[in-house]
């Protein structure tokens, strides 16, 4: 009841001689029938997450969330492009006295406080709870029945996605499944029960989120998730975990899909985004203030494209140009990521998944199955496939005349097709030949370097060294 | 009128005869205990519950129904007495029946049986009869001292039994024996007086209130007690201490007069600020200001940021503007959580009580008050002038040119002309602006700008105040209005204000009503006075800007060579600084606030003692604040014109309350004092703003937002609510021992669902000593009170959804979306302090010497703080509550008094300490940093007060070259730069950086040590004179105004210090000022004890001289009284800070952990010192 309600009432009965008698108990009455409701009161200016997530335009906003989390500077936007992008042979960052420390990650040398390190921990575990909301609430809410599968599906895709990053950046992770509060994570801590799950059962709970995906999402959905991206993510999840036959089975059903522009360049155009080659891309908008990001690969960053990937490409690989840096606007910028038009931020997508990477790894799968020495084959068609769109010879059975060979040119191609798209690094460490190939660029590594660290402030805040260690090495 | 015995006394005997029987048998039935000894009689006390004039007649009733005396006198004895004014609290029997016989030759005694017998006087010689007198017929007034009439009050003819009684407007007319005859002037509560007619025939009497003033009621929030009976610790400034203060808020009134109470005069700007610290900082991150209650309406203080702001060193609104200094009765402070603990939940940084005054019965009153003063800086900084800094600039350029041929092995001297210098590749810094050569060439007669005397001025301050009181026994009023103009000492600053006020007070039988209306408009003409240079603000910007330039161009336009890149003066890499009077004159800026303060209240007795009251209030602002920056105004580094921008703002707060209680008051027997209060109260608050922007204008000739192109705008709406249970019951017993209790259960919407109600008890109690047999009759201690207390209380002021889980805008390429920004924590509940607190009150010889001690410890717990969480929670901090805080402290308050002479004189001197220490932090006791202004560094870690200053340290400056070489130094220190010491002992300079390496340290803290002060007055007849002084020790300042203007780069303006700078090994000026230098080598410019000041001070807050004039004047112009007063405020600080004002607290409220970074000095508005007139007119 409305307090002032309370008081007119109370006024009327003022003038009633009879309040000298009653007056405590009436008091009393009415004030309990006042009492909480008009101590609760909600946010006017911002939404409460007490009063949202009620219907499915809710969820739908909250979906939305997800993929932020991947646009987010923790993620796509700016942290992966330091952590990964700058992990692996094809970008080098030599200023060691930059206070962002991004250096230190080429170098492998970056300590477990290292900004971005802790940059994509945090994005990594805020985007898996805007996920963790979506998937445990959306089942109790009365709501188109197939829309509220396809939200759903949406929040795993991305969830999957967020710890197939994860746990190849860091190994063992904490895998949180459900929706937690601030004082259940608490409540954790304290209890120990808050640990890095093993690779095992973070890979075990990405397969389950993609197999709901890729059966749950539609074919075509704009700038968000299709049933093709969760069948090649889940491909790709197969492929790292050595699930060969598994992968060049799910691969396969993406084949035929999407298709390969015939021009290299058009596939990174900020004029054509969304072609026929994406499979997933996380969406910019440099109109929109705060939906754009600051130029990958930049040299204003101090990163530059070093020469040994440079002179590695044939000089008629339609894909050189791509990697070659020109000026724009915030310096040196290679092509795949370049974007003249700067509004404070620029537009340029991040291609997650692209059609080449789904031949490539179903050629790869295939030839770890088995070496199909038939040009005509499916692996030999596969990997020329990419080769001819880059205006360079098909290989033949007499360029790759076994499984090795083979699978040495695959690995060759994904670093020419895919540089600077953050697939190398974790290209070589899928492969076990991070620590030779890093050797050729004058890298010595060692296998304690294949992981991450854990930021040191999660380290600390879980205080748990036996359940929540640091990777070895660190 | 006369006093006339009754001649029929024989008659009376019978009566007598009678009387006696009936109470024999009415005792002897009844009681076989009540026999009171004699001494228990008088110290017997009556009840008076309301004030009225009564006739002797009721008097004895009044006592026969409070005690079981009995009178015996005739029936008609007093028919034709005067009458008898009561005042509302208790008085001895004695002194009761005193006063009702006086100027009668009767007199009491008490007989047996509880018996109290009027006899006759036995001293009073026969009177001649009136035949024999030479007629001389005196006329008179009798007023208190604040000139209100008193009547009913007795005047009697001395040694006689010829007496009259003031009328309903304090007249008498009195014939006497001769005209040297002397009258006795006696009332209630006051001391009685004698004067000698010396022949005249009219007479202003005016008696002085009782020192004693024991039976003074004091408020205590829900009600009131005796000043006596409190058993906590309360703080009391009354309507005489504030009076004649030409002050634009009653803040600065009270400056330095309660033990404990810290008024901050943190910046001088008008209408601006105020901060007042009730023992200490108890809080981190939630707020620590008081809690301010105007005639029971609890003040929202959240419109301090009202209308935004412009900087975010911009001082807050005062939320105290709308209160008229001339308005109020009194302040009370309650102190230590057992008094606070009332209020509950907004309890912990103490409550400040402000009554206002109230028409009293009599005629109308008219009272007009006027002050006019003028105001100027109190102080300015000394400044090189336009030679000196061109000198300066010289050689620190000369020594970067230097540095730099060092650096490459490079040939040169500080003869080469800016072309050598450019052609062996130096930089811009190593250059020599030619603007300065005619000075270094020593040209007579140039510019030479001091740019403080061009942003201060004279300001005038004037204030009327014209009220009208009075009322009949049923309806009293007072009417008030209040006209004040003030303008600022800085240029295009200034404060106006009007107010207007309505008391009403209605008592009817067992009803009683009251309204108070305080309407009040305000507007303040702003001036961005605060913080860095770079903000635009004037006060940095006139210290630091070049006095090589002009205000103005010969044309008549602001000069604007001082600013960046095209004048050239950037070319050399000049700091780009805007002119200063541009900045104040070209700015438009205005803040209105109308401030509606109301309420009314409905009180009806129930039964005898038992009352309900009901009251309603209301607090409701609007603020209204339009800006224009025009495009004459340049931007720093950009020529003009610039692009035009303003902004409008408006925000309206709405707060409303509503109380009820029931109270009960009564002495049960004769031992037994009951004092009670129940009640409950809702409390709702609602906050709308909305704002429009707007750029693009066309020209400056219209600065409303329709003229430009509107770029952003924006709402929002907050509310919260209050709902509370209270409860507070004080027993006394024999007047000796007094034990009180107090509950409080608030209910917040700021709080979790789990927590939304908090419960805050508290006991306290005391022992009147004085009371106790042993020291009844001692001529020394009249008063002797030991007091204890404990209590809870609460911090609710958070923010007002902190508890919810907020959602932001977490879009994908422009498809909306939403997501968690904040975490919920539905446990999140009230910071609560628990608080102790002893005390002592001591008065002797007649209260003529006063002491009152007072220590309490106040540990807060469960402090609000942004704690980091693990970020697998999907977030990486949460508010929590955790942390405490402890404050401990003494006050002492001595008062000394002498008022039985002509010679009337008392001086009162307070001094507080308060210890500040965070004794716990979040689970590891990580310590909280936070970076103020300038790389400045704060530090809140156990051990510590909160928010003390984190630097580096230094040692003077490196003499030698062997003294630098065998020193950890920052790579390019130079013999003559600061030589900082290595704290962690690891061999090298480090700031930030792991504890190992850390050489920052802790090197002041703002707290003060002790607060003071020493108030006084003196008057002699008509002349009277006060004064007030205060201080404080200990404090220190960070002063990071003097990284600019104390920098010796050259770049700035600097202080003078700067003359006695370290030149040449040879040369090494005072020892402690670094070589000048464009590019500082060594990091000089970093933020250490170099910057830090001691803030101890000790001001003459007030001084002031009064004349009253003497009655025949005030008779010849029908007046009650004539006052002239000349008024001093501020006239000299002792202080050895170099800045304006060592108690500036830049950041001061910037953002969430506001209190963790306390005073900063990035500039600041001064303060004024004020000489004003006053005049105060009553008839």
């Amino acid at each position: 009841m409305y307090p002032s309600k309370c008081l007119t009432i109370k006024i009327k009965q003022m003038k009633n001689y009879i309040i000298r008698y009653i007056l405590l108990a009436v008091v009393t009455t009415l004030t309990w029938s006042c009492s909480d409701d008009f101590i609760t009161l909600e946010s006017i200016s911002e939404a409460t997450a007490e009063g949202f997530y009620r219907t499915g335009d809710d969820f739908n906003n909250a979906v939305v969330a997800c993929y932020d989390a991947l646009q987010s500077n923790n993620q796509y936007g700016l942290a992966f492009d330091r952590l990964l992008g700058l992990r692996a042979d094809d970008a080098v960052d030599d200023n060691a006295s930059a206070s962002s420390r991004a250096s230190d990650i080429d170098k492998f040398v970056a300590s477990a406080s290292n900004t971005f390190i802790e940059s994509a921990w945090k994005g990594t575990y805020i985007g898996i709870s805007r996920c963790n909301i979506v998937i445990s609430r959306i089942d109790a809410i009365d709501m188109d029945a197939s829309l509220k599968k396809q939200l759903k599906a949406e929040a795993q895709f991305v969830r999957a996605l967020i710890y197939f990053n994860a746990v190849r950046i860091w190994g063992d992770v904490p895998l949180i499944t459900a929706e937690q509060s601030v004082q259940q994570t608490n409540q954790q801590i304290q209890d120990k029960t808050l640990i890095r799950n093993s690779v095992a059962d973070v890979y075990a709970a990405i397969i389950q989120d993609l197999m709901f995906a890729e059966l749950n999402l539609p074919a075509s959905n704009g700038v968000r998730a299709t049933s093709g991206a969760a069948k090649s993510l889940l491909g790709k999840v197969y492929l790292t975990q050595g699930k060969y036959p598994e992968a060049a089975a799910k691969l396969n059903e993406v084949i035929g899909d999407y298709q390969l522009l015939p021009n290299f360049a058009d596939v990174f155009d900020v004029g054509n985004k969304n072609n026929a080659e994406i499979v997933f891309a996380v969406s910019y908008d440099k109109g929109v203030d705060g939906e754009g990001h600051a130029p990958w690969f930049s040299n204003a960053n101090f990163v530059i494209v070093p020469n040994s990937l440079l002179s590695a490409y044939n000089p008629n690989d339609s894909r050189l140009p791509l990697v070659q840096t020109s000026p724009g606007t915030t310096g040196l910028i290679p092509g795949k990521f370049f974007d003249l038009e700067f509004q404070g931020q620029v537009g340029n997508d991040f291609p997650v998944l692209r059609y080449s990477d789904v031949l490539l790894m179903r050629a790869e799968a295939l030839n770890e199955v088995a070496y199909d020495s038939d040009v005509n084959g499916d692996a030999f068609t596969l990997l020329n496939q990419v080769r001819t769109r880059a205006t360079l010879t098909p290989y033949t059975n007499t360029d790759l005349t076994n499984q090795q060979e083979f699978r040495e040119a695959i690995l060759l191609e994904r670093k020419f097709e895919l540089a600077l798209e953050f697939d190398r690094w974790f290209d070589l460490v899928r492969t076990g030949t991070a620590i030779s190939e890093m050797a050729k660029v004058g890298q010595t590594i060692s296998g304690n370097d294949l992981l991450f660290p854990i930021p040191q402030s999660e380290l600390e805040i879980i205080n748990n060294p036996s359940g929540f260690p640091q990777n070895p090495g660190y | 009128m006369k006093i006339k015995l009754n001649k029929h006394w024989p008659l009376a005997r019978k009566r007598i005869l009678l009387t006696i029987m009936r109470t024999f048998i009415f005792l002897l039935c009844t009681t076989v205990f009540s026999l009171s000894p004699t001494s228990s009689f008088s110290q017997r006390k009556i009840k008076i519950k309301t004030e009225r004039v009564v006739s002797v007649n009721e008097v004895f009733n009044i006592i026969e129904q409070q005690t079981d005396y009995r009178f015996i006198y005739p029936q008609d004895l007093f028919t034709n007495a005067s009458k008898i004014q009561l005042r509302k609290g208790k008085i001895k029997i004695t002194n009761l029946l005193k006063s009702c016989l006086l100027g009668s030759k009767l007199d009491f005694k008490l007989s047996d049986k509880n018996i109290i017998e009027i006899v006759e006087h036995k001293k009073i010689k026969q009177t001649p009869s009136q035949k024999e007198l030479q007629k001389f017929t005196v006329k008179g007034t009798v007023n208190d001292s604040n000139g209100q009439p008193l009547p009913g009050a007795n005047v009697l003819e001395k040694d006689s039994t010829n007496g009259a009684q003031t009328d309903f407007d304090g007249n008498f007319s009195l014939t006497v024996s001769d005209e040297n005859a002397t009258l006795v002037v006696s009332y209630i509560g006051f001391l009685t007086q004698e004067v000698a007619l010396s022949g005249k025939t009219s007479l202003v009497i005016t008696l002085q209130e009782d020192a004693a003033k024991l039976d003074e009621i004091v408020l205590v929030g829900y009600g009131s007690v005796r000043k006596g009976d409190v058993s906590t610790s309360v703080g009391v400034v009354n309507a005489d201490e504030l009076a004649d203060q030409l002050t634009t808020g009653f803040d600065q009134a009270m400056t330095g007069k309660v033990a404990g109470v810290q008024v901050l005069q943190t910046s001088g700007s008008p209408g601006g600020n105020i901060s007042i610290r009730v023992r200490g900082t108890a809080s981190i991150s939630a707020g620590n200001d008081p809690l301010y209650v105007i005639d029971g309406v609890p003040l929202s203080n959240d419109t301090k940021f009202a209308g935004g702001k412009t900087s975010q060193y911009e001082t807050p609104t005062n939320p105290l503007n709308s209160i008229n200094t001339n308005d109020i009765e009194s302040i009370q402070i309650l102190k230590d959580a057992a008094a606070t603990a009332i209020y509950g939940s907004r309890g912990s940084n103490g409550v400040v009580l402000i009554t206002t005054k109230k028409g009293k019965s009599g005629k109308l009153k008219v009272s007009y008050n006027m002050n006019v003063g003028f105001q100027s800086v109190t102080k300015k900084i000394d400044l090189l002038d336009a030679y000196q800094y061109s000198q300066l600039t010289y050689e620190a350029r000369n020594n970067t040119y230097q540095d730099y041929l060092n650096k490459n092995s490079l040939s040169g001297s500080s003869s080469d002309s800016n072309t050598i210098r450019t052609a062996n590749g130096a930089p811009a810094a190593s250059l020599i602006p030619h603007q300065i050569l005619p000075y270094l060439n020593g040209q007579a007669g140039l510019t030479n700008t001091d740019w403080q005397d061009e942003i201060f001025r004279t300001g005038l301050l004037k204030s009327h105040t014209l009220s009208f009181s009075g009322g009949s026994d049923k309806v009293r009023y007072f009417v008030s209005g209040n006209y004040l103009d003030q303008e600022g000492v800085v240029i295009s600053s200034g404060f106006k204000k009007y107010s207007t006020r309505l008391n009403l007070d209605v008592k009817s039988g067992k009803f009683h009503a009251g309204l108070n209306l305080t309407p009040t408009y305000s507007v303040t003409d702003k001036v961005n006075s605060e913080g860095r240079y770079a903000d635009e603000g004037v006060i940095a910007l006139a210290l630091g800007y070049a006095p090589i330039f002009p205000v103005y161009n010969p044309d008549g336009t602001y000069n604007f060579d001082g600013n960046g890149n095209k004048k050239s003066w950037g070319q050399y890499s000049q700091s780009g600084q805007l002119n200063p009077v541009a900045v104040a004159n070209l700015t438009q800026d205005e803040l209105s606030q109308f401030n509606f303060l109301g309420n009314a209240f409905f009180e009806y007795e129930l039964s005898e003692g038992l009352t309900y009251k009901l009251s309603l209030g209301a607090d409701i602002n609007n603020f209204r604040r339009d800006y224009y920056r025009p495009s004459s105004l340049e931007r720093r580094f950009q020529g003009g014109p610039s692009i035009p921008r303003g902004y409008s703002s408006t925000d309206q707060f709405v707060n409303w309350v509503a109380e009820n209680t029931l109270s009960y008051i009564n002495q049960i027997g004769e031992d037994h004092d009951i004092n009670a209060v129940v009640g409950y109260t809702v409390q709702k608050n609602r906050f709308n703003s909305n704002y429009l922007e707007s750029s693009n204008f066309p020209n400056d000739l219209v600065t409303t937002l329709n003229a430009g192109t509107v770029t952003g705008g924006g709402s929002r709406t907050e509310e919260y609510s209050l709902l509370s249970y209270l409860a507070r019951v004080q027993y006394g017993f024999k007047n000796k021992y007094i034990l009180s209790a107090s509950m409080r259960a608030d209910g917040s919407s700021r709080f979790g669902p789990n927590t939304k109600w908090g419960y805050f008890p508290s006991v306290s109690g005391a022992w009147k000593v004085m009371n106790e047999s042993f020291l009844e009759d001692s001529n020394v201690i009249n008063d002797l009170k030991l007091r204890a207390s404990y209590g809870v209380t609460g911090n609710f002021d958070i923010g007002n959804y902190s508890s919810q889980g907020l959602l932001g805008q977490s879009n994908y390429n422009s498809i909306s979306g939403l997501a968690p920004i904040t975490a919920s924590n539905e446990e999140l509940t009230w910071e609560r302090s628990f608080s102790t607190n002893f005390g002592l009150n001591l008065g002797l010889f007649n209260n003529k010497v006063t002491l009152e001690v007072d220590h309490y410890i106040s540990n807060t717990e469960d402090l609000l703080l942004q704690l980091p969480v693990s970020t697998i929670s999907g977030f990486s901090s949460s508010l929590q509550n955790i942390g405490r805080v402890q404050n401990k402290g003494w006050e002492f308050l001595l008062g000394f008094k002498n008022h039985d002479h002509d010679l009337k004189w008392n001086v009162n001197f307070n001094i507080a300490t308060n210890k500040n220490e965070v004794k716990e932090l979040g689970p590891n006791n990580e310590p909280i940093i936070v970076r103020g202004g300038a790389f400045n560094f704060f530090i809140t870690r156990v051990g510590d007060p909160i928010g003390s200053y984190y630097t580096l340290k230094t040692d003077g400056i490196f003499e030698t070259q062997e003294e630098l070489d065998n020193s950890p130094h920052f790579s390019g220190a130079q013999v003559g730069d600061l030589k900082f010491v290595d704290v962690s002992g690891d061999g090298a300079i480090t700031q930030g950086g792991d504890a190992s390496q850390e050489d920052r340290t802790i090197t002041g803290n703002y707290n003060p040590d002790y607060t003071f002060g020493i108030g006084g007055s003196l008057s002699y007849k008509n002349l009277d004179f006060g004064f007030n002084i205060q201080g404080s020790q200990g404090n220190e300042v960070m002063n990071i105004l003097s990284r600019y203007i104390n920098n010796v780069e050259g770049n700035f303006n600097n202080r003078t210090d700067v003359l006695d700078r370290w030149v040449s090994p040879t040369n090494t000026g005072n020892g402690t000022i670094y070589r000048a230098n464009r590019v500082a080598s060594g990091r000089n410019g970093w933020t250490s004890d170099w910057h830090v000041e001691d803030g101890s001070y000790i001001r003459l807050q007030n001084v002031s001289l009064g004349y009253t004039f003497p009655d025949d004047v005030l008779e010849k112009f029908k007046l009650d009284r004539l006052r002239i007063s000349l008024t001093g405020q501020n006239l000299f600080t002792i202080t050895k800070y170099s800045g304006y004002n060592p108690e500036v607290n830049g950041r001061f409220n910037t953002g969430g952990l506001n209190n963790t970074s306390p005073g900063e000095d990035y500039g600041t508005y001064p303060l004024a010192k004020t000489i004003s007139l006053g005049l105060n007119v009553s008839f």
